[in-house]
């Protein structure tokens, strides 16, 4: 498929994981990259301006929670959509509100591909 | 008939009418055993007293010699009587049949019967007569054979009761001990006033029968025994069959808290022997235990349980504490009995242990569980991604047959990944760990969380999904919306899994005043009317006997739906039609954490 100029951000320490983020988004249309590392994924929002972050709650030096708080805090990442991605349910309930979707692992490929098609459809 | 006063009348009066007091203590007293025993023996020795002070009263020979005979009736019964109560006193009770009796009386009955009848066999007495001793008449006889036999028999009778008191002494109490050697000295008497009498031993007294007066001596200790004592009321006999073989301590304590008897088990509880522990101060021996002299020191009556010693030496005991009263309801005493009950606290400690052992694995096993629910989806996650992804041409086209084949990939590892869901669910609704977090939610919300679930389930099937909530539903419900969306997606997962085509139908809805429901309808298969009721019991699946396509899964969803919504407060229902689909209703309060855990 062809990009759709859409930027990802795919925060993800297990790479398997991140592999089948990344082939599924790019699937649909979006420039992603792969971050797996907490700390240095908030370095990079510091300044990158994603359409779309796919978050992994349980990242090493910086808690996904923190991430969150983050981006919902900078301004130049209002518009960023945030999909959580948790092997813990409950945690992510939590997060419901803060976050435009909430995926429990092990998330499927196509369920990626179709949620995230949606998400931008307009 | 002419008559005559001699020296000896005062003497035996005095020993008849000592006889004769004793037999009237004795009589209100005869329910005390070995008291009737007392009596009759008394009743003899006055019966020989009296026959011989008329033997000495009485002139003429027939008169004399009818006297002489009637005091037989005392001598003959006397030493089987001494005998029998030897032995009713020292517990040998059961000895006494009427068998035995029986054959005790022979040679005395022979003897009574032989000496009314002396006159044809002469050989009791082989001739009579009169002389003086001391100034006064008396008959003179010479002794046959019989009279030597049957005085052999009653000196054996006489030995024989000595030897058993002799051997009770040895082995009674300290304090009974007493009593018996007093019974013991008593029964000397006899033998030695019977000697002198026989063999004439002292001139003074030739012709004089000093047996009664030894039988006197003999009755006042026995009386004295009888009821000062009360020999026979702290019962030797069970003492010897009972509490000598009893495996329970048993610790006898008189009124001034001194301790009167004990058993061997006693002896072994108390680490020291009964001639050490008899007449000694209960607080001096059960020292070591001290919550024992506390809790008796106070109460006339307790029950308690102690240990004592150390590790591999710690026993339990439960102890028990009686008064003792006697006939007056005064109090004469305490009976303290040990039982041993080690082994039931060591099972009691074991059992708690594995109780505890229990719970422990029970924890583990929800931590572990915890565990392997993420070993096992996060490896799952990995093959279902990349099977997906190769199924979707991403490192490269792929043929019609391996896109099958990868779809055969897909749909077990789903099938694997919603199994170890199941599991984990089920885990917790067993161990009784569903935590309900109930809050205000909106149906809405409900609904859009399963959707994308959902709706990728039904695409893979290409069936039709629809869902709505009711425009007259509040537009908040308040309840736990993560448990909630278990109990839709299970109801999805379980109509898509069971319908081949149409569509799946969810509605969040109101049910009546109190209740709103979860429906889910489907345009599958349809159950069978007999498997209703079996369908939401664990692991339970409609068989190849009843459906005709039946479909493999864990044969948990419906399961944990059902106690979910119990757990809710709620119920859950089906109604179906084979072949042309099913509908399964949760009914759930509006008012959220009845039944639920918070």
């Amino acid at each position: 498929m062809m990009s759709s100029g859409r930027k990802a951000i795919i925060i993800e320490d297990d790479l398997k994981q991140a592999e089948i983020f990344y082939q599924a988004l790019v699937l649909v249309g979006f420039e992603a990259e792969i971050i797996s590392d907490g700390a240095a994924a908030a370095l990079v929002l510091e300044s990158a301006a994603p359409d779309l972050v796919l978050l992994d709650l349980n990242l090493p030096h910086v808690k996904g929670e923190k991430l969150l708080e983050q981006i919902r805090t900078l301004a130049h990442l209002k518009e960023t959509k945030v999909i959580l991605s948790t092997a813990d349910p409950r945690r992510a309930d939590a997060l419901r509100e803060t976050s435009d979707l909430v995926l429990i692992k092990p998330i499927s490929f196509n369920q990626l591909c179709e949620l995230a098609a949606r998400m931008f459809k307009n | 008939m002419p008559t005559q006063s001699t020296p000896y009348l005062v003497p035996l009066l005095l020993v008849i009418a000592c006889l004769l007091s004793l037999a009237v203590y004795a009589w209100p007293r005869r329910q005390i055993p070995g008291a009737k025993v007392f009596l009759l023996l008394m009743v003899a020795l006055i019966a020989w007293t009296l026959g011989h002070l008329f033997e000495w009263t009485f002139l003429d020979m027939s008169t004399k010699f009818f006297w002489v005979r009637a005091q037989y009736f005392g001598i003959v019964a006397v030493p089987v009587l001494w005998l029998l109560f030897t032995l009713q006193t020292t517990g040998r009770g059961q000895l006494i049949t009427r068998r035995n009796v029986l054959l005790l009386l022979i040679v005395p009955m022979t003897t009574f019967v032989g000496i009314w009848t002396n006159a044809y066999h002469q050989q009791f007495w082989v001739d009579m007569t009169l002389g003086l001793i001391n100034n006064a008449v008396s008959l003179r006889t010479t002794l046959g054979i019989w009279f030597w036999v049957h005085a052999t028999y009653s000196y054996l009778l006489l030995l024989a009761g000595t030897y058993v008191l002799i051997l009770s002494s040895r082995k009674t109490s300290h304090l009974y001990r007493q009593q018996l050697l007093l019974l013991l000295f008593g029964s000397f008497a006899p033998w030695v006033s019977n000697a002198i009498t026989i063999f004439e031993l002292v001139p003074a007294w030739k012709g004089l029968d000093l047996t009664p007066f030894g039988f006197l001596l003999t009755s006042l200790t026995m009386a004295w025994a009888l009821f000062r004592y009360q020999l026979l009321d702290i019962v030797p006999i069970a003492r010897d069959i009972t509490v000598e073989k009893m495996t329970e301590g048993v610790i006898v304590l008189n009124a001034n808290q001194q301790i009167v008897d004990i058993n061997p088990a006693a002896e072994t509880l108390l680490g020291c022997s009964m001639a050490d522990a008899i007449g000694r101060s209960a607080r001096e021996i059960l020292a070591p235990w001290t919550d024992l002299v506390a809790e008796f020191g106070e109460l006339p009556s307790a029950q308690e349980e102690i240990s004592i010693g150390q590790d591999d030496h710690l026993r339990y005991y439960a102890v028990s504490i009686s008064p003792i009263r006697d006939r007056r309801e005064r109090l004469s005493g305490w009976v303290i009995v040990l039982r041993n009950i080690t082994e039931r606290k060591q099972m009691e400690d074991e059992i708690r242990q594995a109780r505890d052992e229990a719970v422990i694995a029970s924890q583990m096993k929800t931590r572990l569980l915890a565990n392997i629910s993420h070993d096992l989806r996060s490896p799952l996650g990995s093959i279902l991604g990349y099977t997906e992804m190769l199924q979707a041409g991403v490192p490269g086209p792929i043929n019609r047959k391996q896109f099958n084949m990868l779809t055969e990939i897909i749909d077990s590892t789903e099938q694997l990944l919603n199994f170890v869901n199941n599991l984990v669910e089920q885990a917790q609704l067993d161990s009784g760990r569903v935590v309900f977090k109930t809050r205000e939610f909106s149906p809405d919300e409900l609904l859009e969380a399963i959707q994308s679930t959902a709706r990728a389930l039904a695409h893979a099937k290409s069936l039709e999904i629809n869902a709505q909530v009711s425009t007259d539903l509040p537009s908040t419900l308040s309840g736990d919306p993560y448990w909630l969306r278990q109990i839709m997606i299970n109801l999805v997962s379980n109509a898509i899994k069971f319908t081949d085509q149409g569509r799946i139908r969810v509605d969040i809805l109101p049910e009546d005043a109190t209740h709103w429901a979860i429906r889910v309808a489907d345009t599958g298969r349809g159950i069978p009317q007999d498997a209703l009721e079996d369908i939401f019991e664990p692991f339970e699946q409609i068989d190849s006997e009843r459906s005709e396509n039946p479909t493999r899964g864990s044969g948990l969803g419906l399961s944990i739906v059902k106690q979910l919504a119990a757990l809710m407060g709620g119920s859950v229902n089906v109604q179906s039609t084979l072949g042309q689909g099913s509908t399964f209703s949760v009914l759930l309060p509006y008012k959220a954490g009845a039944g639920g855990k918070e």
